[in-house]
């Protein structure tokens, strides 16, 4: 991105600083042992606010046919007659030995259930965190850059309008639209074989894309950092116009925007249950809200902490971005070691 | 001194218009009022006045680093508001500014290397080991070490930092230097040697300065001949000498006075009534009669000129010359 002198030292430095921050075994071993108090809290919260809402597992299970004997010796065989206390303590147990339990509905592994399904979250998530945040720092940079005239005020309403709509509303429109008009992509994403690969992707993308109030914050950040006094130094330096904006503006703009695209990231874990019912998709967005409409206790479990697990990771990546990012953070690491 | 002056500066003026509050009517004020002045090859030109009287607008013009509501900048005969953006880029070379502030006028995502390899880079100077040679010598011009180069702007010092501003804006060995307030920031010790430093590399380079302070007695240490602004006018411009001994303009005087004098116990300050006008309404007149004591009638009905009362001393006052050129 730099078009700068010492392109090479550039690269050399963020390759060191990625050593580095691979060797800062302490940070990332502190960071990972906090993890583990979250995802204890977690995994409490889900278990108890689950066996909370009204419906038992084994009458969904067994159908409306069901008699109590039926549904008692279902209750006895998947250990869900004990106390609700001694359930958990059960599960706890077993969580420490990395067992996540039997799904109730599919009769698998919990574990092996999610971890089939989680390429294609991740995927969808990482997809449409990138295409967006491109997407979004190009129009906030023209639109700071045309501050108040009328590409700026359309970029403006357009991001208000997206950040406005709930997901599930532009998914809709976006189905409306590319599927039943356009006949681009399926209605139904898991039905359709023989598709090409982007195909399965283009709508929760641009519902995505559409969503991301990241456009916003560019343009603000980049009017921030355009009435520092350093870019005034640059224009004295006789640096174009366009040297000012991606240069000096850009790169300073981006720090606020890092931290964005990571608390981003983050969300579209969990954002990921309303893209993909709505798109139909198989991942463990689907996986999770299956599991709560049948209430499949161990699956919802499993696939909570799953979410969470990334939560947390995204967390980590934005830390050591910022750091790429921003030297003064970079070389403050310097100063330690 | 019959030749064309290094830079002139031509009825210059900037308005700067604000949407005042709820009738979102469009409201205007001027910032520099119809400046005219010039600045000789070599000399130092103080410039100085109250805080918010336009200097800093007024340098930013002087480099084009704004655009002017009107008038013009001649550097060397051609005025630079009429050249396309390459030979302006051409121009900037000879044109330079030290900002006030070292620590918001460097960029942070930049270590030393690259603010000072830049300006070779837009001007298209030099080979790689010419541009190294070059920024050692000037690092080394203004004390610091090229073990800095590279350090990031935050691991230095006010001092270095300033210092790291002033070799940049020599970088392309320029004629003209703004210094807009440059030392204001820095702690006293550092400004004398920041000054001493700019003075040294005057000599070196053979610099022609425009040096913008509120602090009189730097300006007085370092000018040859000193502008007086106020409200976004030039009220006074004498040589250094006859400015600081012979003041003219009641604002001048009142400016004098207001510097601290350890001997001067008991003094008795010339303490001007009221404060500084509305820039939306201004005074009709002469734009200081509110506040000054000597004003009559007249100064509030027709603004005065800047007329020269012998020897290249200008001043704008109907009544110059009442004080007998004493600061009370």
């Amino acid at each position: 991105m730099r078009v700068l002198p010492g392109k090479g030292r550039t690269l050399i430095a963020v390759v060191r600083h990625t050593l580095r921050l691979l060797l800062m075994k302490r940070f990332i071993l502190t960071r990972l042992l906090f993890t583990i108090p979250t995802l204890l809290g977690v995994f409490i919260v889900v278990f108890f606010v689950i066996r909370m809402i009204p419906g038992d597992p084994a009458a969904v299970m067994l159908g409306p046919t069901a008699t109590q004997s039926q549904i008692e010796v279902y209750r006895a065989a998947h250990g869900l007659d004990k106390p609700v206390i001694v359930q958990f303590f059960l599960a706890l147990s077993n969580l420490f030995k990395g067992d996540l339990g039997m799904s109730l509905s599919h009769n698998k592994q919990v574990l092996g259930l999610v971890l089939r399904r989680l390429p294609d979250t991740v995927e969808l998530a990482f997809t449409g965190i990138i295409i967006g945040t491109v997407f979004a720092v190009i129009l906030g940079v023209i639109a700071a850059s045309f501050r108040g005239k009328w590409p700026d005020l359309l970029i403006i309403f357009y991001s208000t309008l997206g950040m406005s709509l709930p997901t599930f509303y532009i998914g809709l429109w976006v189905l409306v639209i590319f599927a039943l008009k356009l006949g681009l992509i399926p209605v139904v994403t898991n039905m359709a074989t023989g598709l090409p690969h982007w195909k399965t992707l283009f709508g929760p993308v641009l519902t995505m894309v559409v969503g991301m109030s990241l456009a916003r914050t560019t343009r603000s950040s980049m009017l921030e950092v355009l009435q520092e006094d350093f870019i005034r130094t640059a224009r004295a330096k006789g640096v174009s116009g366009k040297g000012v904006l991606f240069k000096h503006a850009l790169g300073n703009a981006l720090i606020p925007i890092v931290t964005m695209v990571g608390y981003g990231l983050a969300i579209s874990f969990g954002g990921a249950i309303v893209l993909e019912t709505v798109f139909a998709r198989n991942g463990v967005g689907k996986l999770l809200i299956d599991a709560i409409t049948v209430r499949d206790y161990p699956l919802i479990q499993g696939a909570t902490l799953v979410i969470a697990v990334f939560m947390i990771l995204s967390n980590l990546l934005t830390d050591i971005v910022t750091g790429l990012v921003d030297p003064r953070i970079r070389v403050s690491g310097d100063d330690r070691d | 001194m019959n030749s064309e002056p290094l830079i002139r500066i031509e009825g210059l003026t900037k308005q700067f218009s604000i949407s005042r509050g709820k009738n979102l009517r469009k409201a205007k004020f001027t910032a520099v009022n119809n400046v005219s002045f010039d600045i000789n090859k070599g000399e130092v030109f103080g410039l100085v006045g109250e805080s918010g009287c336009g200097k800093s607008t007024l340098a930013l013009l002087t480099l084009r680093l704004m655009e002017p509501s009107g008038g013009a900048v001649y550097y060397k005969g051609r005025n630079i508001f009429d050249l396309k953006y390459n030979a302006m880029r051409v121009i900037r070379r000879d044109l330079q500014i030290v900002f006030q502030d070292p620590y918001d006028s460097l960029d942070p995502r930049f270590n030393l290397q690259q603010i000072m390899e830049e300006p070779f880079i837009i001007q298209k100077q030099g080979s790689r080991r010419e541009r190294s040679e070059r920024i050692a010598q000037l690092l080394d011009a203004v004390g610091l070490g090229t073990q800095l180069l590279n350090r990031y702007p935050h691991q230095l010092s006010g001092g270095q930092r300033q210092r790291l501003c002033i070799a940049r804006s020599l970088a392309l060995s320029p004629e003209f230097l703004v210094c807009d307030e440059a030392v204001a920031s820095l702690d006293v010790s550092i400004q004398a040697q920041i000054i001493n430093l700019l003075l040294d590399l005057k000599e070196e380079f053979g610099l022609t300065y425009m040096f913008i302070s509120h602090n009189l007695a730097v300006v007085k240490f370092v000018s040859d001949r000193v502008g007086v602004m106020y409200f976004g006018n030039l009220v006074e411009l004498a040589d250094k000498e006859n400015l600081f001994g012979n003041v003219q303009h009641p604002y001048t005087a009142a400016l004098l006075s207001a510097v601290p004098d350890p001997f001067g116990a008991g003094k008795r300050r010339d303490v001007l009534r009221s404060g500084v006008p509305s820039l939306i309404d201004p005074p009709g007149g002469c734009v200081f009669h509110p506040r000054c004591k000597y004003a009559t009638e007249r100064c509030s009905r027709e603004a005065p000129c800047l007329r020269d009362i012998g020897g290249g001393h200008l001043v704008a006052c109907h009544r110059a010359g009442i004080m007998n050129g004493e600061v009370k």
